[in-house]
């Protein structure tokens, strides 16, 4: 801004205007550099290696559409894609709902809150490894905690969590909805920032509770519900490490998250043409996905002022 | 929506009505805070605990006795001082040039114009959407003819970028400075760098801070790049080293499994809550 105006269209002014486009560059070197050589490279060569077979010793051989018509016929990148959609489904809108709930909650102004919203981020502060060993704990069917209170509280016998096909997804989904704390906190950032005066202007109209959270709350940190939405999907097609430590992808492929089986073909069985193709199928999908996202979000998303 | 409109008809004050919510508010919120600190409470307990009182039902969640052992124990069983080290150098390394690069990266978004910049702002926002598994098979192979398989740089120089996120938040709070203070600065005699390294980065702690934390935690707790990139047992990262053993003994020692998670765990624990106060401030102060 500054700059523009010490310039007008004396020579000096060019000057500086070059001096501001050469800094603005000199800023951006580290993010220019690794962009090119980490992404924009990567993303090219892999979209080249899917219609190769590759082993990462022999050069690639070309093999044109096979590595796609492959997938199409193989069964288990079916039921990969299968499992890994359901849970994104079902998750992805109980993990915004629940953030959503909790933020508000952890928002109000109540005496010991600072303390309550710790203990509520806290299991977000946890390694995904350690969490993922202490969930295979609590899910044990004999000594675990969560059957324990099934029988306790409901006289229920629990299932075999983690060993039954039918039960695995929602052990998954379960301990996932346990560490909400990273959407929570882009919410409670984003429910700070939403003007007082809103508020009181709504409650002097004599809003309810119910009429200040539809009419005032929801559209004024709509952006950030449609960022948190995007990000969660997006996080939620990509899953790996949880399912490592968990289940490893069993029973009976039950939970056989898509990124395990690409992390399989690629470092277990070096079909490394193989995995970049798969790996671009899912990377069009989140494209169409996160495409469809933004593209209704203009009915429901409102932007205040310029966020 | 004028003040004098009407009188509202309602049976409680305003104030009364309030603290019902808030009690409502609570009521909800209390029992949650048991099932958040179900697992962990566990994870102490039986990093404590002898293992046949962990195999015992119902569960018994007060070590009796006490087993301070699993600790010395679980710490020689995995080589737990290795792998800390190493995580450490890991973690330390990317907080620095992850933070200085997002940094320096948002501030030229926010605060100097050049052409090419807005779409260049897009690019940076659109690598939110990549997988990592579309870039992670050739940057295998980019580092394997660097012959950096089996060193820390692939899971440090990739992020050397900043990180979308943190570009975004960055950018965010150096656009919300007042044009004044630079301005003064720049007669002072300050160039582009000065402006930034001198007056607009000490401002930024917040940021800095929550950033720091959350970079802290994402490479403390990273898997799959490890898993990739590591080979040899002694440059293992803690994540690494749990998951490795989870997977090739199953799980009979718990007891010092937990220990050993403990051990884990106290890094980020201790760095969150030296930073807490920055990080829901620095978030907040970013989104205006």
């Amino acid at each position: 801004m500054t700059a523009a105006r010490a310039g007008g269209a004396s020579p000096a002014g060019i000057s500086l205007r070059w001096r501001e486009t050469l800094n603005f560059y000199a800023f951006l070197t580290p993010w220019l550099l690794g962009f090119l050589a980490f992404t924009a490279v990567p993303i090219a060569a892999s979209l080249v290696l899917g219609f190769t077979k590759f082993n990462a010793i022999q050069p690639a051989e070309f093999v044109g559409w096979r590595n796609f018509q492959f997938l199409f016929r193989d069964q288990i990148f079916w039921k990969s894609l299968r499992v890994t959609l359901t849970y994104t489904a079902v998750f992805v809108p109980l993990q915004l709902g629940a953030s959503l709930l909790l933020a508000l909650l952890l928002n109000l102004r109540v005496p010991t809150m600072r303390t309550i919203r710790t203990v509520y981020y806290l299991p977000s502060i946890l390694p995904t490894v350690v969490t993922g060993l202490v969930w295979i704990w609590l899910f044990n069917v004999d000594f675990g905690l969560i059957n324990f209170f099934l029988f306790k509280l409901f006289g229920i016998r629990g299932p075999n969590w983690l060993g039954s096909e039918r039960w695995v997804m929602t052990a998954v989904i379960v301990s996932g909805l346990w560490a909400l704390g990273s959407g929570v906190i882009i919410f409670l950032a984003a429910l700070q920032n939403v003007p007082e005066e809103l508020y009181e202007a709504a409650e002097l109209d004599g809003a309810s509770l119910w009429g200040r959270l539809w009419n005032v709350t929801i559209p004024m940190i709509s952006p950030v519900i449609l960022y948190n939405l995007m990000i969660a999907m997006i996080l939620a097609l990509q899953v790996f490490t949880r399912i490592y430590v968990l289940t490893q992808g069993g029973p009976n492929y039950g939970s056989y998250f898509y990124n395990l089986y690409v992390y399989e073909n690629a470092f277990s069985y070096f079909k490394l043409g193989l995995a970049s193709a798969q790996a671009w199928i899912l990377f069009v999908l989140i494209l169409l996905l996160t495409v469809l996202a933004l593209r209704t979000s203009g009915r429901w998303v409102h932007y205040a002022g310029g966020a | 929506m004028t003040a004098t409109a009407y009188a509202p008809r309602r049976r409680l004050g305003r104030r009364a009505r309030n603290r019902v919510y808030k009690g409502l508010a609570l009521v909800l919120l209390l029992p949650g805070l048991a099932w958040v600190l179900m697992p962990t409470l566990w994870m102490f307990s039986a990093a404590f605990s002898r293992l046949e009182q962990i195999m015992r039902f119902p569960p018994e969640l007060w070590p009796d006795p006490w087993v301070f052992s699993n600790f010395y124990e679980g710490f020689a069983f995995l080589p737990f001082g290795r792998y800390f080290w190493n995580s450490t150098q890991i973690a330390g390394l990317r907080v620095v040039g992850q933070v200085l690069a997002a940094s320096l990266a948002g501030y030229a978004f926010a605060r100097m114009r050049a052409p090419g910049k807005d779409i260049l702002f897009v690019l940076v926002l659109s690598t939110l959407m990549l997988p990592y598994t579309v870039t992670m098979i050739p940057q295998y192979i980019i580092f394997q003819r660097l012959g950096w398989i089996d060193s820390y740089w692939p899971l440090i120089v990739p992020h050397f970028d900043g990180g979308a996120f943190f570009i975004f938040l960055f950018r965010q709070f150096f656009r919300s400075i007042p044009d004044d203070l630079p301005e003064a600065a720049r007669l002072d005699g300050c160039g582009y760098f000065g402006i930034y390294w001198r007056m607009m980065l000490p401002l930024s702690l917040p940021v800095i801070a929550a950033s720091a934390i959350l970079i802290f935690q994402n490479s403390w707790q990273e898997l799959l790049q490890p898993l990739i990139f590591l080979h040899d047992n002694d440059k293992y990262t803690i994540p690494l080293g749990l998951a490795t053993f989870r997977s090739s003994y199953g799980s009979s020692p718990w007891h010092l499994i937990m220990a050993v998670s403990i051990g884990a765990v106290l890094p980020p624990v201790l760095l969150f809550f030296i930073g807490q106060k920055f990080l829901l401030t620095g978030i907040v102060v970013s989104e205006k």
